[in-house]
């Protein structure tokens, strides 16, 4: 007899769930609750914890691409 | 000199009284900002150039119907954009194929974030993964993460909803991080 229940299953529904809110996460845009729930998930789950991680990073580099047009801008005038 | 938005809503009312030396201070302001962010989105130089230049004719003509409601640099951007578009194929044409990647190994990019955030390489491979994402989800991100517009002024410049707006950022950010793997993995740091 198998069991329906299927934890990895579950689990890669929580992944699912979790990377669809990471930009409004790192955008400051969730509920408290919602945000609870992602960062208790990527405190456990080293997959999305990276993705999140990664993530940041990509954001992060592409607010610096601003700061260095302007520090061309600034170079110009 | 003072770059401030209230020094632009001066310029605009006095645009708007037919002042054309207050026009060309607004668009000696603003044009640099603007060529760079069609540049970005249109990959090409001579087409970024020519946009700035209907733009901001374009911009002219038409001060007398803005009412302020967003910043002149948005509603000249929203200007910009459009003329861009006209020169490339229609906006949403072009779809984002992404891997759900749930249940793989997700690599992880090293430490020292703020190091690699300043490095010249990291933000050369940024640049580079930018050009290869579809036009509609390469605006979106340039406008929110690289000019760092809020997600109502990004949808408006665009002219979509705020929800598409945050879906196209997020699927762009989800296909630059996916594509950046590439540089961490990749054996060139």
């Amino acid at each position: 007899m198998t069991s329906k229940f299927n934890p990895m299953r579950r689990h890669h529904e929580h992944c699912r769930h979790v990377r669809a809110q990471m930009s409004d996460y790192l955008d400051g845009e969730l509920d408290p609750t919602t945000t609870g729930t992602v960062d208790r998930h990527t405190r456990f789950c080293p997959n999305c914890r990276r993705m999140l991680a990664n993530l940041t990073r990509t954001v992060a580099g592409l607010g610096a691409l601003r700061s260095l047009d302007e520090r061309d801008d600034d170079a110009e005038t | 000199m003072m770059r401030s938005a209230d020094d632009d809503e001066q310029l605009v009312a006095r645009s708007q009284s037919g002042d054309r030396a207050a026009f060309d201070e607004l668009a000696a302001r603003h044009s640099t900002r603007l060529r760079r962010v069609l540049f970005r989105i249109t990959q090409d130089c001579d087409a970024a150039y020519d946009a700035v230049q209907e733009a901001l004719l374009r911009a002219w003509k038409n001060i007398g119907r803005f009412e302020g409601r967003s910043q002149f640099s948005t509603w000249l951007t929203r200007i910009g954009i459009n003329e861009a578009y006209r020169g490339l194929r229609r906006p949403g044409e072009e779809t984002l194929e992404l891997t759900d990647q749930v249940g793989e190994r997700i690599p992880s990019w090293g430490a020292q974030p703020d190091e690699i955030a300043e490095s010249h390489e990291f933000l050369a491979a940024i640049e580079h993964a930018l050009t290869e994402l579809p036009l509609d989800y390469r605006s979106a991100v340039v406008l929110r993460d690289v000019e760092g517009l809020s997600t109502a002024e990004a949808a408006g410049v665009l002219g979509i909803g705020e929800r598409a707006l945050k879906s196209r950022v997020h699927r762009g950010r989800l296909a630059l991080r996916s594509k950046l793997d590439g540089y961490f993995t990749g054996g060139y740091r």
